[in-house]
This record gives structure tokens, C-alpha cells and sequence, in this order.
């Protein structure tokens, strides 16, 4: 049984992350669990000091408590196996304490909500913070929730080491799922069209373990060209894979641009 | 629902009705065929040759349905073209039966007031015109009811549609998923926003329009584009078979239509444009 936690906000993208979860839930044997990390007050504001602060305070986390309770409520209508939310009280930084509760928690997989946007600065925040360095666990980043029909894109700029292989297949052991690889090469500038060119070493390990597991390997491509030139290719599927990219990288603009679940993996 | 279908006897026309055939084969709307022959220094009348040419889309349409599944009446060969009003021909056919109606209408004269009068006049839901038309703008900006402009095939399997603060109507909504159903694609759902606490009202909106759509068993894309980024935007991610977008009272594309750069922008790609009142 995997141990599946998602960490929520009273907001859309928490929305989808839970309805990605729960759609993942119908396919494989999982807890799904929600929590959030209370926040003291809102960040930059500051209310009087003392008593009338510590007051003001309380009044703020029990405001949020009682805005995710419901949202997780009004999700469970629609996904039975959606536990009843944890708040992880205030005190250091969020991410901080959200690593501490996925290895408290033993959690195999942590999802996170996030709107897909056309500008990337979001997306590079998030790729750029201590929780997606650190990766206590594999980290599903859900922006949309497509069938699962649409398959699997594994991309990377090369190596896919046989453990990567290991731990996305412990996870996801879905046989059916269609699996393509694309390795990028990202040597083209954006006014030239990407092109498909010889392939080259680094992803044999991983292949061969997903095949002897049962895996269906559609496809495997190697592509030379730019973020911008590549972004139809992670534009339709319903997850990519990937290691955590360095913020700003041609990998991490190529993710930026697609609007599908992406699962980090380390 | 009454659609609108503007036709001249540019081959684009052909495209256009195609196009539409599958539309109304999916929602047995009525339908009104008009052909426009712009005034010239002629006598105002019609010539055989447009007449001979309005009837073949006239076939056209039937022969989009199957037989014994046809809800308008037959196209007789036997047919006369009366002026019903002055400038206004209709084509009369002895041919009775259908349960909808399929009107076939000539008007003489300029095409953007001939086509908006015959929008009034028939009151139509949706004004569907070719993407070479002249008075496409005018026709966009002026139009009580939505307006669809077809451009050129492109089969791309997506749909765009740019939500902003304006109001959703049930019928725009449900033209956009016959839409879906037309172009065969997915359905991508933009919201737009600059401001912060925009994005809360932006949202919701998305999420309602998310079980909207998958309440109908479609499972749409969701994204959000600052209004700064919306020029970039559909230059660089122009992968749409269509745009749509709502230009109600309160609509950005409303304020922005006539003279912002993005209508120009959207003219100047492949997608076809919809847009939803």
C-alpha cells in the first residue's frame, strides 16, 4: 500500500491535485492524505504585537483550517479513500516541515497542486526550492488532470540511472499505461524546428527493468532542439517524468511549458 | 438554436458550409443559408449563376446527413427565387416536410448590414462567415449574437478558449462543446489575469467550468496567461484548430476588440475564431 500524502491550500490547484491523486487511487492500492502547513499570519503584514497580535494570529489559522477542511470535505464527495486533512502547526519554514512529516509519515509520494501558467517564474520558483532540492520522496507537481489514457513521457537530458527506473515503477505499476522516453539534446536555437536524431546511450538500464517488469515501452526518441521547438512534445500526456531540473535550464523552460502532471524523481 | 451562414462564391465558402454541415448534423439547429451579392451597378437583381451556386450548398447540406435522418426538407430541382422584400430573395421549393427549418436567402447590398440585418431578421444564435470575408471585423465587433469565422482545415485536436471576468451563458457554453465535438479536440481553458486578487474569481470560475465540462464527459486543460503575456502568448503557443473567446458587456476582448492588437494577432493565425455573447 502506497502511502500517498497531498499538500493542500484552499485552492484550485490543491483541487487538482487531489483529483489527480484520487484518479491515480482508482488504478493502484493507496492512502491519500491531506495536509497543510499553517502559516502564522500573512506574510508581510504585521497586526499591532502581543496579545491583539497573538489573537489576530489564531483568528488567521482558524480561518485556514476551517477554508482547507472544507475543501477537502467537499473533495471526499468524490473520492471516498481522501483522509481528513493534518495541519502541521506553524513554526519553520514550510518546506521544512512538510519534509518532515513525508519522512515521519514513511510517505511514498508526495502531490502538490500547481495552475499551469504561460509565464514560467511560478514553475522556476518551485523547481528552485528547498523541498524539490532536497526531494525527501518522489514529488508529483499535478497541473491538469487528463485520462490516463494519454500515457507516460520520460524525459531526460541523457542518464536514467536503473534506480530512477526502479522507484517510478514501484510507484506507478500500471502495465497498461503507454511509457515513451525523449531524450533532449538542446542544441538548437528556438527559430529552427526540432529534429529527431540518432539515439544515444544512457536510458538502456531503465528500459530494460520497466520491460522485465511488464512495462509497455511505446516509444523511445532522441530530439535535438530548443525548449520553445520541443514544448509539443510534453504538451499531451498524462504525466511526465523527470528528474528535478536545475531552475532556469533549457529542462527546467522545456517542463515549464507543459501543462501536464509532472513527477520528480531522483 | 438558429445559426446564420454567410456564403459568397469564394471556394472558402465551400469550407465553411462543410464545416457547418457537421455542426448542425450534431444539433439539427435551423438554419439559414445566406448569399450575399454585394450591390453593383447592375439592376439589383440576382445573377442565374449565384442562384445556380446557392442551391449547390443548399444539396451540400442535405447530403451531409443520412438519408433517413435528415430533419429539413428535401431541396426540390423545381425551384424559383422571389424577392420577398426589396434587395431580400428567398429560395422557394415545392418541397414540404422537415421538422427544421432550412432557409436559403440571397441579400443585395453591402455585406456587413446585409448580414447583421439577417441576423436580426431571422434571429439568429450564431453568425458562422469565412475567414477572407471583408466585413469579417465589423461583423464581430457589430453582431448581437456569437460569431464563428472559419479559417482554413486545421485539425490540431485543441480548442482554446479564453476565460475572463465576463459572464458565462448556458448557450455559449454549450456551443462550445458542440464546438469540441465539431473540431473533434480538447478543449483548453486560458484564464486570463494580472492582478492577485483577480486569480481568486479567475479560479473559480475555472473550477466550475471544469465539472461544467466533465459533467459532459470532457476533461478540458486549464492554464493561466497574465493579460501582459496574451500578444506572446498566441504567437508562440499557436496550436489551436479554434480560439474562442466571451466578448460580453464586461469582456476584456469587449473593451479591447476593435482596435487591440490581438484581434489582429488572432486574425493573422490559422485557428478559426469563435466569439461567444
Amino acid at each position: 500500500m502506497r502511502n500517498t500524502s497531498i499538500a493542500v491550500e484552499a485552492d484550485l490547484a490543491s483541487r487538482i491535485a487531489i483529483r489527480y491523486a484520487c484518479q491515480l487511487g482508482r488504478s493502484l492500492e493507496m492512502n491519500i492524505g491531506t495536509i497543510h502547513a499553517l502559516e502564522p499570519g500573512e506574510e508581510g503584514r504585521s497586526i499591532a504585537t502581543g496579545w491583539v497580535r497573538q489573537t489576530w494570529e489564531n483568528a488567521v489559522v482558524q480561518e485556514k483550517i476551517e477554508q482547507v477542511t472544507q475543501m477537502v470535505k467537499s473533495e471526499q464527495a468524490g473520492c471516498r479513500r481522501l483522509e481528513n486533512p493534518i495541519f502541521l502547526p506553524p513554526g519553520r519554514h514550510r518546506d521544512d516541515r512538510i519534509a518532515e512529516h513525508l519522512r515521519s509519515n514513511q510517505s511514498d509520494l508526495l502531490v502538490e497542486g500547481m495552475l499551469h501558467r504561460f509565464e514560467p517564474d511560478q514553475f522556476m520558483q518551485k523547481v528552485g526550492s528547498r523541498l524539490y532540492r532536497e526531494l525527501p520522496c518522489p514529488i508529483l507537481l499535478a497541473k491538469n488532470v487528463p485520462p490516463l489514457s494519454k500515457g507516460v513521457l520520460w524525459v531526460s537530458e541523457g542518464k536514467v540511472p536503473q534506480p530512477m527506473a526502479k522507484a517510478f515503477w514501484g510507484l506507478l505499476p500500471l502495465p497498461s499505461i503507454e511509457l515513451q522516453f525523449l531524450v533532449c539534446r538542446f542544441g538548437r536555437p528556438p527559430s529552427e524546428a526540432a529534429r529527431e536524431i540518432a539515439p544515444t546511450s544512457g536510458i538502456e538500464d531503465a528500459v530494460s527493468l520497466i520491460n522485465s517488469e511488464g512495462g509497455s515501452i511505446k516509444r523511445i526518441s532522441t530530439v535535438d532542439g530548443s525548449p520553445s521547438s520541443m514544448a509539443a512534445m510534453v504538451r499531451d500526456h498524462f504525466l511526465v517524468v523527470s528528474s528535478v531540473p536545475r531552475a532556469n535550464s533549457p529542462m527546467a523552460k522545456l517542463l515549464s511549458k507543459s501543462p501536464c502532471s509532472l513527477l520528480f524523481l531522483s | 438554436m438558429r445559426i446564420l451562414v454567410a456564403l459568397d462564391q469564394d471556394t472558402r465558402s465551400a469550407h465553411t458550409l462543410s464545416q457547418v454541415t457537421r455542426l448542425l448534423v450534431n444539433t439539427w439547429a435551423n438554419v439559414t443559408l445566406l448569399g450575399i451579392v454585394p450591390r453593383t451597378s447592375g439592376d439589383g437583381g440576382v445573377s442565374p449563376d449565384f442562384v445556380a451556386t446557392m442551391h449547390q450548398y443548399h444539396q451540400a447540406v442535405l447530403e451531409g446527413f443520412d438519408a433517413g435522418d435528415r430533419p429539413y426538407a428535401p431541396a426540390d430541382e423545381d425551384y424559383e427565387i422571389a424577392e420577398i422584400r426589396p434587395g431580400v430573395f428567398e429560395k422557394m421549393g415545392r418541397a414540404a416536410g422537415g421538422i427544421k427549418e432550412l432557409t436559403v436567402r440571397i441579400r443585395v447590398g453591402d455585406p456587413t448590414q446585409a448580414i447583421l440585418e439577417e441576423a436580426q431578421d431571422c434571429g439568429s444564435d450564431l453568425i458562422v462567415l469565412h475567414g477572407d470575408m471583408d466585413s469579417r471585423q465589423k461583423i464581430a465587433t457589430k453582431a448581437d449574437c456569437s460569431v464563428l469565422i472559419v479559417k482554413e482545415q486545421r485539425d490540431t485536436g485543441r480548442i482554446l478558449c479564453f476565460l475572463d471576468d465576463d459572464l458565462l451563458s448556458q448557450k455559449s457554453l454549450e456551443m462550445i462543446t458542440q464546438m469540441a465535438v465539431l473540431f473533434n479536440a480538447e478543449i483548453e481553458i486560458a484564464g486570463l489575469t494580472d492582478k492577485q486578487p483577480q486569480e481568486g474569481t479567475i479560479e473559480s470560475k475555472l473550477d466550475w467550468l471544469m465539472r461544467y465540462f466533465n459533467r459532459k464527459g470532457i476533461q478540458p486543460w486549464v492554464q493561466l496567461v497574465a493579460l501582459s503575456s496574451l500578444e506572446e502568448f498566441i504567437l508562440k503557443e499557436d496550436h489551436w484548430s479554434l480560439v474562442t473567446m466571451w466578448i460580453g458587456e464586461t469582456s476584456i476582448f469587449k473593451r479591447l476588440f476593435s482596435v487591440n492588437k490581438v484581434a489582429k494577432l488572432l486574425q493573422s493565425r490559422k485557428s478559426s475564431v469563435l466569439l461567444l455573447r
